[in-house]
C-alpha cells in the first residue's frame, strides 16, 4: 500500500516554512554569539582572578616580611647601639644620683663624704685622694678618710701639681686619654682650688677609665667646688632654718591680677 | 593587680642606696626598706618578711659576712630571704665565702642598673 501523495505546498505555506527556517538560523546565530560572549566574559573573569591571586600572594609576602621585622623588633638597631644606649642611661642615672646627693649636702664635710662615696662606689676608684688648697696653705689631702682607699703620700705629686698649676686634666707624659693615674682639677672662678687624683681602679673596672668613670669624674670635679662653697655658707648662716628666713629677704609677692573690666 | 614584694637594701652609703633603689624602681610592686649596716638589717628581719635582700659587704658596725652568718644562725633556710651581694669586692675568696653562706647572686660595683634589675628579677621569679 503506497503512501498517499502529499499535496504540494501552497506559496503561503512555503513562505511560512522559510520564515521559520530563517528564524531558527537567527536563533542559532544568536546562541552562538551569546556563547562567544560568555566565553570572553569567563576569560576576563579568569584574568581578574589570576590578578587577584597575584595581589594576594604579594600582600602575603609583604605581611610575612613585616611580621619577621616586627618579631625581631630591633632589626634596624645594632647590638652595639643598644649597648651604647644602656651605657648612656646608666651614666645618666649615676650623674643624677651624684647631683642629687651633692645638692643635699649641708656641710663641707658631708659634701666630701658624698664625693668619697661617689668615687668608691659609683666610679670604682680603689685608691684616690682629694686635695684642696688656699692662697696661704699648701695643698692638703682632705679625703678619703679611710686609709685603705687613700693614695700614698707623695705618689703622683707631679700630676697633682701640674693639674693645680694649669687647671687641666693631667696624666703621665705620652699616656692615653683614658689612662690611670690621672689628676683632675677642681676649678672655681677660673682657678684650680684643688684636685682629685685617681691612682687605681677596682679590678672589675680594669686599668683604664671607661665611659662611666670618665663622665662621672668630670661631673664630680665640676660640681664639688661650688657644693663645698654652698655647704660652708649654709653652716655659716646657721642651717636650714636661718637660710629659710633669708629667703624672705630675696623674694617678694607678685602683684595681684588686675580686676577684669566689665563691658 | 601586681603583688607587693619587699626588698631590704643593706648598704652604708646613702648614695649607693639611692642608686640601687633608682635602678630597681621599675620592677612592678617592689618596695624598699633601707638599713645602713648588718645590725639594723637583722632588726628588720626580726619583724618583717622580705622577698629579696641586697647586701653590701664592707660596712661599719656589722659587715656583710657577719650579717650573713647571724642570719643563717638565727633563721632556718625556709625563713631566709634570698640574698644578692652588691660589693666592690670581686675576689674569688669573697665570692666563694658568700656563696657558701647562701648568697644566690653576686653583683660587683660599679653596678649597671639593668644588670642589677636582671639579678633581682631572676631571684623574684625563682621565688614566685
Amino acid at each position: 500500500m503506497g503512501s498517499p501523495e502529499e499535496p504540494p505546498l501552497t506559496s503561503q505555506q512555503a513562505e511560512s516554512f522559510l520564515s521559520t527556517l530563517r528564524r531558527s538560523v537567527e536563533v542559532v546565530q544568536e546562541l552562538l554569539q551569546a556563547t562567544a560572549h560568555q566565553d570572553e566574559r569567563i576569560r576576563s573573569l579568569d584574568a581578574e582572578l589570576d590578578s587577584a591571586r597575584a595581589r594576594i600572594a604579594f600582600l602575603e609576602r609583604e605581611t610575612t616580611q613585616l611580621r619577621e621585622r616586627l618579631s625581631t623588633g630591633i632589626a634596624p638597631i645594632s647590638m652595639q647601639q643598644i649597648e651604647d644606649l644602656i651605657e648612656e642611661q646608666n651614666a645618666f642615672a649615676h650623674m643624677f644620683v651624684t647631683s642629687d646627693r651633692l645638692a643635699r649636702a649641708r656641710s663641707p664635710g658631708e659634701a666630701l663624704q658624698i664625693a668619697v662615696e661617689v668615687m668608691h662606689n659609683l666610679v670604682g676608684a680603689h685608691r684616690f685622694g682629694i686635695w684642696l688648697r688656699w692662697d696661704d696653705v699648701a695643698p692638703q689631702m682632705v679625703a678619703p678618710p679611710d686609709p685603705r682607699y687613700q693614695i700614698e703620700p707623695g705618689r703622683h705629686r707631679a700630676l697633682l701639681e701640674r693639674a693645680l698649676a694649669t687647671g687641666e686634666i693631667s696624666r703621665d707624659d705620652g699616656a692615653d686619654d683614658d689612662a690611670v693615674p690621672v689628676a683632675l682639677p677642681l676649678v672655681l672662678d677660673g682657678a684650680a682650688v684643688g684636685a682629685l687624683v685617681i691612682d687605681g681602679l677596682v679590678p672589675q673596672v680594669g686599668t683604664r677609665m671607661g665611659r662611666l668613670q670618665d663622665d662621672l669624674s668630670r661631673f664630680l670635679i665640676d660640681r664639688l667646688p661650688l657644693t663645698l662653697c654652698a655647704a660652708a655658707q649654709h653652716v655659716a648662716r646657721g642651717g636650714d632654718r636661718a637660710a629659710w628666713d633669708l629667703v624672705r629677704v630675696h623674694v617678694a609677692p607678685v602683684p595681684a591680677p588686675a580686676a577684669e573690666k566689665t563691658p | 593587680m601586681t603583688a607587693t614584694r619587699r626588698a631590704l637594701v643593706i648598704e652604708d652609703s646613702p648614695t649607693m642606696r639611692q642608686l640601687i633603689t633608682l635602678a630597681l624602681r621599675r620592677i612592678p610592686g617592689l618596695s624598699f626598706v633601707e638599713a645602713a649596716d648588718g645590725a639594723q638589717a637583722l632588726e628588720h628581719l626580726e619583724h618583717d618578711r622580705f622577698d629579696v635582700v641586697l647586701l653590701d659587704l664592707n660596712m661599719p658596725v656589722m659587715n656583710g659576712f657577719a650579717f650573713l652568718e647571724a642570719m643563717v644562725a638565727a633563721h632556718p633556710p625556709e625563713a631566709r630571704p634570698p640574698v644578692i651581694v652588691v660589693s666592690t669586692e670581686s675576689g674569688r675568696g669573697d665570692v666563694q665565702r658568700a656563696t657558701a653562706l647562701g648568697v644566690v647572686e653576686y653583683v660587683t660595683k660599679p653596678v649597671r642598673g639593668p644588670d642589677l634589675a636582671a639579678a633581682v628579677n631572676r631571684v623574684l621569679a625563682a621565688r614566685a
